[in-house]
C-alpha cells in the first residue's frame, strides 16, 4: 500500500489546494499545505527504498479472459531513482516558489503536484498498458496547459505538433505490444523479447524528440520556472523510464547502427544548441534533447543503468538550474558542485552512463563525449551568468526556505551516485568520463575566445522557434494537403449524382471477387 | 406483466404521451425516466421467473401473440434490452441541451420499440419489415415539418430501403440451403443476397455516402442518434442470423467478408475523417469507423466476437452522444460546424470544446478514454491472426486522430488574446462534464460495465460461449 499512500498524498494535496482556492481564495496557509503534503510524500518515497521490490495492482479489468493484464505499478532498482528525483523536484518547486513574483500561486502548485503524481505513476508503470495510459494522461495535461497559455497560429501548431510526436510514441508502444502478442508472448517489461526492444527505444525516442530529431517542447513563453520546469522534466522522465525497462544485451535489431547515428546527431545538436542558448530557460528544450539522446544511446547499447543515470541527471541537475531565480554566492558554488553529477567521473551518479555492455559503437563515442562536454560547459556558463534578484531583496522566511529547494536537488543527486540503486558506486569508464569533464571545462574556459562562439554570445538565439528540425512536420503537412485533394475527389464522386451507380458497381466487383473468384 | 408490453408497447405509449406535452423539460424527464426504468428492469428482473414480494407473486412472461405473429423477449434478450434502453435514457437526457427533445423523445421511443420488436418477432424475417418501418419513421425525426428534405436524407432512405428486399430474398432462400446443404449454387445465391442486404443495412463502403451527407445537413444530435441505434440493432440482427443458421456460422467466407468489409470501413472512414472541415461530417465518418469495428469484432466469431461486439456498443454510444452534444452547443453559438467558423471558440466554450475533443479521441481509441480498452482487446485478438490487418486498422485510427488534432488546432487557435470564459449554461456544463467523467471512468475501469453483460452467454444459443 506504499505506492497508493504516496501518490494519494500528492493528489490529495493538489485537490486540497484547488478546493481552498475555490472556496477560500484568501486562505493564507496554502503554501504550508503544499509544502507539508509534498514533504510527507518525499519522506515516504525515501522509505520505498527499504521495501523494494513492491508491486501494486489496480482492480483487475474484467472479463479476465479479455484482459490478461491490468494496470500495475512496481518499485524497483530502476524506478526508485526516478521516483525520488521527481518527488525531490516537486519539493524543490514548492520551496523555491517562495521567491517568485507570482507568489502565492496555489493553482500552479496544484498543477505541479498533479503532474508529479502522474510522473510518479509513469515511472512506476510495470507493463505497457499502464504506461500508455499514464503517458496519455500526461500528454493531455500538457496539451490543455499549453493551449490555455499560447496565442497565435504558429504557437498553437507547435503545441499540437508536440502532442502528435508524443502520440506517435504511444502508437509505437501499442504496436510493439501487438507485435509481441503476434509472436506468441504478451509484452511484459520483465521479459521483453529481443526483437521488440527496438520498438520500445523508438517509442521513447519519438516522445523525447530524438527520432527523428525535433523539438517536442514548444517555445517557452508563458510558463517558465516552477510549473514549466515540472512539465518539461516530468514529461521527459516519463518517456525515459521506458529505456530503463530494456534488458541488458537484448537489443539485436539491424536498425540499431542507424539509430545510434541518429542519436549521436541529436545529442550533438542538442548539446551545441544548449551551449549557445541565451539563458537556461530558452535552452531547456535542448538540455532535454541532449540528455535524452545520451540516455537513448545507453539503452541502445544495452545499458539500462546508464540510461537511468542520464535521466536522473536531466531531472535533478536541470531542475536545480532551472529553478534558480536568486543570486547568492554560496548557492552559485553549490550549483557548480552540481556539475559533479553531470561529470561521469568515478562514483558520480552519471558514471554508469559510460559503462556500456556493447562496445560496437566506439567510433561514435567522440560525439557523445562532445555532447557531454557541451552540456557541462553550458551548465557552468548558465550557473555563472548574472541573473535574477539578490537574495537580500527577499523576505526573511523566503531567504531561509529558497536555498533549501536548491540544496535538496543537488544533494540528492550526489547521494544517488553513492547509494540506493544499481548505478550507484560505479567507477564508470575511466577514459570517456574524465575526458568529457576536462573538455567541458576547457570549452567553458577558452570557448569564448573563439570568434564564432563570441559572436553567438553577443547575438544569442531567441530560443526554439521554427528551424530545420521542423522539416519532418513541414513534409507531413505537404503530404496531408495532397492527400486532402485526393480524398475530396473521391468523396465528390461518391456523393455526387452518379454516386449510387458507382457504389453499385463497386459492390458488384466486390462480390464477384469474394464469392466467384473473378471480377 | 408481459415482456412485450413492458419493452415494446410501454415505450410507444410513452411516446404518445410526450407528443401531448408542451414543455421540453417535461418531455426530457418522461423520456429519460421511462427509458432508465426499462433499462433497470431489463438488467435486474429476470423474465419468466416468479418473484415474491411478501404475499404477492410476480412474473414477467416472455411471449405475446399479435396478428398471428409471435413476439418473444426472453432472458437471453435482456442484455441487449438493458444496454439499449440505458443508453437511450442517456440520449434523451442530453436532448434537452441539444434542443431537439420534442422530436427525438417521441420518435426515438417509437423507433427503439420497433427495433426491439425486430429481434423479438417470429418468424424472424419480419424483422426486416420492422427495421424498414423504423427507417421510415426516422424521416420525420430528421426533417422538421415544413422543411425541405436534403439529399442526404433521400439517399439514407434509398440505401436503407434497398436492404429490405435483399434480406427478404435471402430469408426465402435460406431454408432451402438448410434442407440441402450440398447445393452450392443455392448457398452462394443466398449468401450474396444476405451479404448485399447487410451491406446496405450496415452501410458498408461505398454504401455509406449518405452518412456524411446526412451529418452535414441535419442536426448533429439527431443524426448521431440514428447512427448509433441503427447499426447496433443491425448487429443484433446479424448475430441472430448467424446464430440461427449453422452453415452461415460455420462458413469460412463469412468471417473473411466481415473482416474485409470492416477493415475497408475503418480505413476509408478514418482517412476521410482526417480531411473534413465540417465537424458533423467528421462525426459521420467516425460512426462509419465504429461500425467497421463492429464488423471486425463479428469477424472473430465464433470465438470472442459476440463478447467484444457487445462491449463496443457502450463506448460507441457514449462517445457519439458527447460528440453530438458538444457539437449542438457549438452550433447554437456559431451557427455552423465548419472549422473555419469555429476558430478560437475554445476560449468562449471550453467545456463543449473539451467534450468534443475527448469524444473524438475516444472514437480513435485514445488511451484513458472509453474507446480504448475494448478496442485494444479487439486489436490483440486480431493481431494473433494478421498483423497486416492491424497495420491498416492503425492507419484508420491515425486518420481519426488527425481529425481530432485538426479540430483542436482550429478551435484553440486565435490571433487575439481573448480571455478564457465559461459561456455554457449550467445544464450543458453538468451534462457534458458527466459525459467526460464517464468517458474517463470507462477508460480506466472498463470492468464497471461487466455486470450489464451477465446474460450475454445465453443471448445467443450457439454464439456467445
Amino acid at each position: 500500500m506504499i505506492i497508493p499512500l504516496t501518490t494519494s498524498l500528492i493528489f490529495l494535496t493538489a485537490l486540497t489546494l484547488l478546493i481552498l482556492q475555490w472556496i477560500r481564495p484568501e486562505f493564507r496557509y496554502t503554501w504550508l499545505v503544499a509544502a507539508g503534503g509534498i514533504l510527507l510524500a518525499w519522506i515516504t518515497t525515501i522509505i520505498w527504498q527499504f521495501h523494494t521490490p513492491v508491486i501494486f495492482e489496480l482492480p483487475s479489468w474484467k472479463p479476465a479472459a479479455m484482459f490478461p493484464e491490468s494496470p500495475r505499478f512496481v518499485i524497483d532498482a530502476f524506478s526508485w531513482p526516478y521516483a525520488i528525483s521527481l518527488t525531490t523536484l516537486a519539493l524543490s518547486v514548492i520551496l523555491t516558489s517562495a521567491t517568485l513574483e507570482d507568489y502565492p500561486n496555489p493553482l500552479s502548485w496544484a498543477g505541479t503536484l498533479a503532474l508529479i503524481g502522474f510522473g510518479l505513476l509513469a515511472v512506476l508503470a510495470d507493463n505497457p498498458l499502464t504506461l500508455v495510459m499514464v503517458w496519455a494522461a500526461i500528454d493531455l495535461v500538457e496539451l490543455v496547459t499549453q493551449l490555455r497559455t499560447v496565442t497565435g497560429t504558429q504557437a498553437s501548431r507547435q503545441v499540437i505538433f508536440a502532442f502528435v510526436s508524443r502520440m506517435a510514441g504511444i502508437g509505437v508502444l501499442i504496436w510493439a505490444s501487438l507485435l509481441s502478442l503476434a509472436n506468441g508472448s504478451p509484452l511484459d517489461f520483465r521479459s521483453t523479447p529481443p526483437q521488440i526492444t527496438i520498438y520500445l527505444i523508438i517509442a521513447a525516442g519519438l516522445r523525447l524528440g530524438v527520432f527523428p530529431l525535433h523539438l517536442p517542447y514548444p517555445s517557452e513563453s508563458a510558463i517558465r520556472r516552477g510549473f514549466g520546469t515540472t512539465l518539461r522534466l516530468v514529461s521527459a522522465a516519463s518517456s525515459m523510464m521506458l529505456l530503463s525497462r530494456i534488458p541488458p544485451v537484448s537489443t539485436n535489431s539491424p536498425a540499431i547502427p542507424y539509430l545510434m547515428v541518429l542519436t549521436a546527431l541529436a545529442a550533438v545538436y542538442g548539446g551545441w544548441m544548449w551551449f549557445r542558448s541565451s539563458n537556461d530557460l530558452n535552452g531547456r528544450p535542448f538540455w532535454i534533447i541532449a540528455l535524452a539522446a545520451l540516455s537513448v544511446a545507453s539503452a541502445l547499447q544495452g545499458n539500462p543503468a546508464g540510461s537511468v543515470s542520464w535521466g536522473i541527471a536531466l531531472i535533478l541537475v536541470g531542475g536545480a538550474l532551472f529553478l534558480s531565480s536568486i543570486q547568492e554566492r554560496w548557492l552559485t558554488r553549490l550549483l557548480l558542485a552540481g556539475a559533479w553529477g553531470l561529470s561521469a567521473l568515478p562514483f558520480s551518479p552519471t558514471a554508469s552512463g559510460w559503462s556500456s555492455h556493447l562496445t560496437d559503437y566506439w567510433w561514435l563515442s567522440p560525439f557523445f563525449v562532445a555532447t557531454q562536454a557541451l552540456l557541462l560547459s553550458g551548465y557552468i556558463r548558465n550557473v555563472l551568468y548574472p541573473f535574477g534578484n539578490k537574495i537580500e531583496s527577499q523576505p526573511i522566511w523566503a531567504r531561509n526556505i529558497y536555498p533549501a529547494g536548491i540544496v535538496i536537488l543537488v544533494s540528492i543527486h550526489i547521494l544517488l551516485g553513492l547509494w540506493g540503486w544499481e548505478g550507484a558506486q560505479e567507477p564508470g569508464n575511466l577514459i570517456a568520463g574524465p575526458l568529457a569533464f576536462v573538455s567541458g571545462l576547457l570549452i567553458y574556459r577558452f570557448g569564448s575566445r573563439l570568434r564564432m562562439i563570441r559572436n553567438l554570445h553577443t547575438t544569442r538565439p531567441k530560443g526554439p522557434t521554427t528551424s530545420w528540425s521542423d522539416t519532418p512536420y513541414n513534409f507531413f503537412q505537404w503530404m496531408y494537403h495532397q492527400a486532402c485533394r485526393l480524398s475530396l475527389v473521391f468523396s465528390n464522386v461518391l456523393e455526387g449524382d452518379g454516386g449510387i451507380l458507382w457504389a453499385l458497381l463497386f459492390l458488384a466487383f466486390f462480390f464477384s471477387r469474394m464469392y466467384l473468384g473473378t471480377p | 406483466m408481459n415482456a412485450i408490453f413492458l419493452w415494446i408497447i410501454i415505450p410507444v405509449l410513452a411516446a404518445g404521451l410526450t407528443l401531448l406535452i408542451n414543455r421540453q423539460q417535461h418531455i426530457v424527464i418522461i423520456g429519460g425516466i421511462v427509458s432508465a426504468i426499462l433499462a433497470l428492469t431489463a438488467a435486474f428482473i429476470p423474465v419468466d421467473l416468479a418473484l415474491r414480494f411478501g404475499p404477492f407473486s410476480y412474473k414477467i412472461t416472455s411471449s405475446l401473440q399479435i396478428l398471428g405473429r409471435s413476439l418473444t423477449l426472453g432472458q437471453e434478450d435482456q442484455t441487449g434490452l438493458g444496454i439499449i434502453y440505458g443508453l437511450l435514457a442517456f440520449w434523451f437526457f442530453g436532448s434537452g441541451v441539444a434542443q431537439v427533445s420534442r422530436r427525438l423523445v417521441p420518435f426515438g421511443l417509437v423507433i427503439t420499440s420497433l427495433l426491439v420488436a425486430s429481434f423479438a418477432v417470429d418468424p424472424f424475417l419480419y424483422a426486416a419489415l420492422l427495421i424498414e418501418m423504423a427507417v421510415l419513421l426516422s424521416i420525420p425525426l430528421l426533417v422538421p415539418f415544413g422543411k425541405p428534405v436534403s439529399r442526404g436524407v433521400i439517399r439514407f432512405l434509398i440505401y436503407q430501403t434497398l436492404a429490405m428486399p435483399f434480406i427478404l430474398f435471402a430469408g426465402w432462400l435460406l431454408p432451402g440451403v438448410e434442407a440441402s446443404p450440398g447445393d452450392l449454387a443455392l448457398a452462394i445465391q443466398s449468401t450474396i443476397m444476405l451479404s448485399l442486404g447487410f451491406a446496405f443495412l450496415f452501410s458498408v463502403f461505398p454504401l455509406y455516402s449518405w452518412i456524411p451527407m446526412l451529418s452535414e445537413d441535419n442536426h448533429p444530435y439527431i443524426v448521431s442518434f440514428i447512427l448509433w441505434i441503427l447499426p447496433t440493432i443491425a448487429m443484433l440482427f446479424v448475430l441472430g442470423f448467424l446464430d440461427r443458421y449453422s452453415w452461415l456460422r460455420n462458413s469460412e467466407t463469412i468471417p473473411q467478408a466481415l473482416r474485409i468489409a470492416g477493415l475497408i470501413m475503418v480505413v476509408t472512414g478514418g482517412i476521410w475523417a482526417a480531411f473534413q472541415n465540417h465537424l458533423g461530417r467528421m462525426l459521420g465518418y467516425a460512426a462509419i469507423v465504429e461500425t467497421g469495428f463492429y464488423l471486425l469484432a463479428l469477424s472473430l466469431l465464433p470465438e470472442t466476437g459476440v463478447e467484444i461486439a457487445f462491449r463496443l456498443t457502450i463506448p460507441r454510444a457514449l462517445t457519439m452522444a458527447i460528440w453530438a452534444l458538444s457539437l449542438s452547443v457549438l452550433q447554437s453559438k456559431a451557427g455552423s460546424l465548419n472549422l473555419l467558423h469555429l476558430k478560437g471558440i475554445a476560449r468562449s466554450y471550453p467545456v463543449a470544446t473539451i467534450g468534443l475533443t475527448l469524444a473524438q479521441l475516444s472514437a480513435a481509441g485514445f488511451p484513458l478514454t472509453a474507446g480504448f480498452p475494448f478496442r485494444l482487446v479487439l486489436l490483440e485478438k486480431l493481431s494473433t491472426q494478421s498483423l497486416t490487418t492491424i497495420f491498416w486498422i492503425l492507419i484508420g485510427i491515425f486518420g481519426l486522430l488527425a481529425g481530432a488534432i485538426r479540430t483542436m488546432t482550429n478551435l484553440s487557435t486565435t490571433t487575439e488574446n481573448i480571455p478564457w470564459q465559461l459561456n455554457e449554461d449550467i445544464y450543458q456544463t453538468v451534462l457534458i462534464g458527466v459525459g467526460i467523467l464517464t468517458l474517463f471512468a470507462l477508460g480506466l475501469f472498463p470492468q464497471i460495465v461487466h455486470p450489464f453483460f451477465r446474460y450475454l452467454p445465453v443471448a445467443f444459443e450457439h454464439l456467445g460461449h
